[in-house]
């Protein structure tokens, strides 16, 4: 009897739960429906024509298409050019590590209790929010040297000039421009990667942290043994971010200096393969190749770490 | 549920609702061109209510009626009013046409874009990029090239088969653009006849005055390709491109041809850090104007177009107009002077313009009555109109000023073809151009040796397509 009872219970439950389950992918549905759309129109449908293009000899008008099967791949393997292009991203790799460790240290620090923390988090998070062509404009007078007739020197040399130094010409010098590039975006990058670690930091435990001072940490084994196994996860996600990153760079170099004085990437020379040279098939064909390369990195850094653990 | 229900018929039914909305709109604009020659009446929108109203007019003297579109790169003129001031004078002619205006910042790359579909507007300024053989599978023709050629410079670039697609809205002549008071104060007299010359003026402005001799203007990127439109002019040769490159198949680089005389000027001043501005990467194109006004700059390559652009400048600083001065390049051949003029922006119909007729009338009366060339002080596509004030100098120095021959049937894009293929693309601007290298090894006072090893790698590269294309 009771067990009957319990039974019709669970089908008036079944069909209640029947009704609601409809009721909320009803929900779940039309919440999606704008976004996957948005997704699809402009990132699924492009993406795919881009690897339908890469087998095709077009330009921008999309006049005269021929289809060419393996031919671009084959031109971008036997270009040693367009890799060359490859050797700038070990100044970005670096620069990218840079800006971890320091992101790491800062968020750290704003995480124990000093003054005016939320304050220091804002000033650090705000470059990241600025127009990258504003930067572009800042970072071209930061590291302008001057003629004294139509401009003065820039920020940077104004202060070495301050020091007795000798102006430089950051920007015209091949390798230093590089070095500049990375520090533009070092600067402009790292409110990133400070905010997703304070995040991390702040999600363990207050408890723990005082359990760690009751028994005597000091602030090093705090880091140490509390802070970076847990936000490890976070630790990995950035440092896949940062190898992507460093193999696809393009507004900051782009904007500034053009790809000129020697400091183009490959990204640059995939649109000015387009754009520039009107070889839009070609230049799909790089896309394409620059995606496998980042998805192998991907996956050789998951398995590395993986295995670490 | 019910009321989700509800909801979620009202989405579909707005939804359905500005989709009729949509059909209407293009609906009206086609009854309204047709209703050039059918019945008005036949049009039963509201929509196209002001189109038919235009189309009953019998009194227009042209009978054109409809909103067109132009689609173009003058941002600035958008601005200031000068392209609606425009419109009254083409309404004086067809009242019933309305002109709507968009311009683009980046318009090379927009309108690139907007043509993969068949929306672009209904007027366009002609997209440099698009080859030539490809311009009938856009714009309307205007007629036959015979019958428009007596009128119209520079259409032989934009004609297929005999059909011109597009019509100059005006020109330039390739040059130097210098601060006459600058070169004067320098002590010089009399503008330079050779390169040498030019050269040695350029280290007596250094000597004599606080002037920089020479603005690279180098971080905007394509003012270096403002050096590639003097090549031409310093071939003295209407058809050096069509009949000693492409014909007989002459190297770009060899000792004195055009481009070594054009890039090897370039090269000397860029490697003698005395002649120009101490740090090219950070160059200012818009601090550049009115520098120049203010005799802080002597010289630039530059087209004669700029010249209005820095005299604006030069009045808004207080400066006088009258010092910006446009010279030559000085490669004497023979000992005369050539320049040559080349066409600015081309301008053309959509083939698939609903108002295709209202379209082709905006252009023809842009590009011959409107008076755009002249106020822009650029020298008019019509032929026989006069030379704009800004080029006196060349009466003086006795410039023969020519136009390009027309290209062949068996070359036409043949150049650009080989330019674009082999990647030399001595118009272009991406950062591996040989311009920048040349330039940037002149930077580095890496000497004349380096600038003989890029000539060497342009010319191979060059010649290995050219043979691939002509065969």
């Amino acid at each position: 009897m009771a067990k009957k009872l319990s039974m019709s219970n669970g089908i008036e439950q079944n069909n209640k739960l029947g009704r609601s389950y409809w009721n909320k992918m009803l929900t779940v549905f039309l919440f999606l429906l704008i976004p996957t759309v948005l997704l699809v129109i402009f990132t699924y449908i492009p993406a795919a024509n881009m690897i339908g293009y890469s087998f095709e000899e077009r330009d921008q008008f999309g006049v005269n298409v021929t289809f060419v099967g393996l031919k671009n791949y084959k031109t971008v393997f036997t270009t040693p050019e367009y890799f060359a292009a490859f050797k700038n991203s070990l100044y970005y790799l670096a620069g990218s590590f840079i800006q971890l460790a320091l992101a790491l240290f800062l968020a750290t620090i704003l995480c124990s209790k000093i003054r005016f923390s939320n304050f220091f988090k804002g000033v650090l998070f705000f470059p990241y929010m600025i127009n990258t062509v504003a930067v572009a404009l800042i970072f071209r007078r930061f590291f302008q040297k001057g003629d004294g007739v139509t401009n003065t020197d820039g920020t940077l040399n104004s202060i070495i000039a301050l020091f007795g130094g000798e102006p430089i010409k950051f920007l015209s010098t091949e390798g230093l421009v590089n070095i500049c590039l990375v520090f533009v975006s070092i600067w402009r990058y790292i409110g990133f990667d400070l905010v997703m670690f304070i995040g991390a930091i702040q999600s363990v435990s207050p408890d723990i942290y005082e359990a760690a001072e009751l028994d005597g940490a000091n602030r090093f084994q705090v880091f140490k043994y509390i802070i970076a196994p847990s936000i490890r996860p976070i630790i990995l996600l950035q440092m896949i971010l940062a190898v992507k990153g460093a193999i696809s760079v393009y507004e900051i170099p782009f904007i500034i200096t053009g790809g000129r004085i020697g400091s183009s990437t490959f990204v640059i020379q995939t649109t000015e393969t387009a754009f520039k040279f009107q070889k839009v098939g070609l230049a799909s064909a790089m896309a394409v190749v620059l995606f496998l390369i980042i998805v192998v990195v991907t996956i050789i850094q998951k398995l590395v770490f993986k295995e670490e653990k | 549920m019910n009321t989700k229900f509800k909801k979620a018929a009202a989405m579909i039914a707005a939804l359905a609702m500005t989709g009729t909305v949509f059909t209407a709109c293009s609906s009206g604009n086609d009854d309204g061109a047709a209703s050039d020659d059918t019945t008005a009446s036949a049009a039963g929108d509201t929509t196209s209510a002001a189109a038919d109203d235009g189309a009953g007019d019998t009194g227009s003297a042209s009978g054109l009626s409809g909103t067109i579109k132009v689609l173009h790169h003058r941002t600035d003129r958008d601005q200031d009013g000068t392209m609606t001031k425009l419109t009254e004078g083409f309404n004086a002619i067809y009242p019933d046409v309305k002109v709507e205006y968009q311009s683009f910042t980046n318009y090379a790359d927009d309108i690139a874009t907007m043509m993969q579909s068949d929306s672009y507007g209904d007027v366009v300024m002609t997209p440099q990029a698009l080859k030539q053989s490809d311009l009938p599978n856009f714009f309307a023709s205007f007629g036959s090239y015979d019958e428009l050629s007596p009128k119209y410079y520079w259409l032989e670039n934009y004609s297929v088969d005999g059909q011109v697609y597009a019509l100059p809205t005006g020109g330039t002549a390739s040059g130097i653009l210098y601060n006459k008071k600058v070169w004067a104060d320098a002590g010089i007299t009399e503008l330079p006849k050779t390169t040498a010359e030019f050269i040695e003026c350029l280290g007596k402005i250094r000597d004599n005055t606080e002037a920089i001799p020479y603005y690279t203007n180098y971080n905007a990127g394509w003012t270096i390709v403002q050096w590639q439109s003097l090549v031409v002019g310093a071939s003295g040769d209407p058809s050096y491109i069509n009949q000693r490159l492409l014909t007989d198949k002459e190297d770009l680089f060899s000792a004195g041809s055009p481009y070594d005389a054009v890039y090897g000027t370039m090269f000397d001043i860029y490697a003698d850090p005395t002649l120009h501005e101490e740090d090219p990467m950070t160059t200012d194109w818009e601090g550049c104007k009115p520098a120049m006004a203010q005799g802080k700059i002597g010289t630039m390559v530059m087209g004669s177009w700029a010249i209005s652009q820095f005299q604006e400048a030069a009045t808004q600083v207080g400066a006088d107009p009258a010092d910006i001065g446009y010279m030559p390049f000085p490669n004497s051949i023979d000992g005369k002077i050539y320049s040559v003029s080349s066409n600015d922006y081309m301008m053309s119909a959509n083939k698939n313009s609903a108002n295709l007729d209202a379209a082709k009338a905006y252009v023809e009366w842009f590009c011959s009555d409107s008076g755009f060339a002249q106020n822009e002080g650029e020298i008019s596509g019509l032929k026989g109109a006069p030379m704009p004030e800004t080029l006196s100098s060349f009466d003086e120095l006795g410039v023969e000023l020519f136009v390009e021959a027309p290209t062949p049937e068996n070359l036409i894009g043949k150049f650009d073809d080989i330019a674009k293929t082999s990647e030399v693309d001595p118009w272009g601007d991406a950062s591996t151009n040989f311009k920048f290298r040349m330039a940037e090894a002149a930077f580095d006072g890496k000497g004349r040796e380096e600038y003989d090893n890029i000539c060497a790698d342009v010319n191979s590269r060059w010649n290995a397509t050219r043979d691939e294309i002509l065969g």
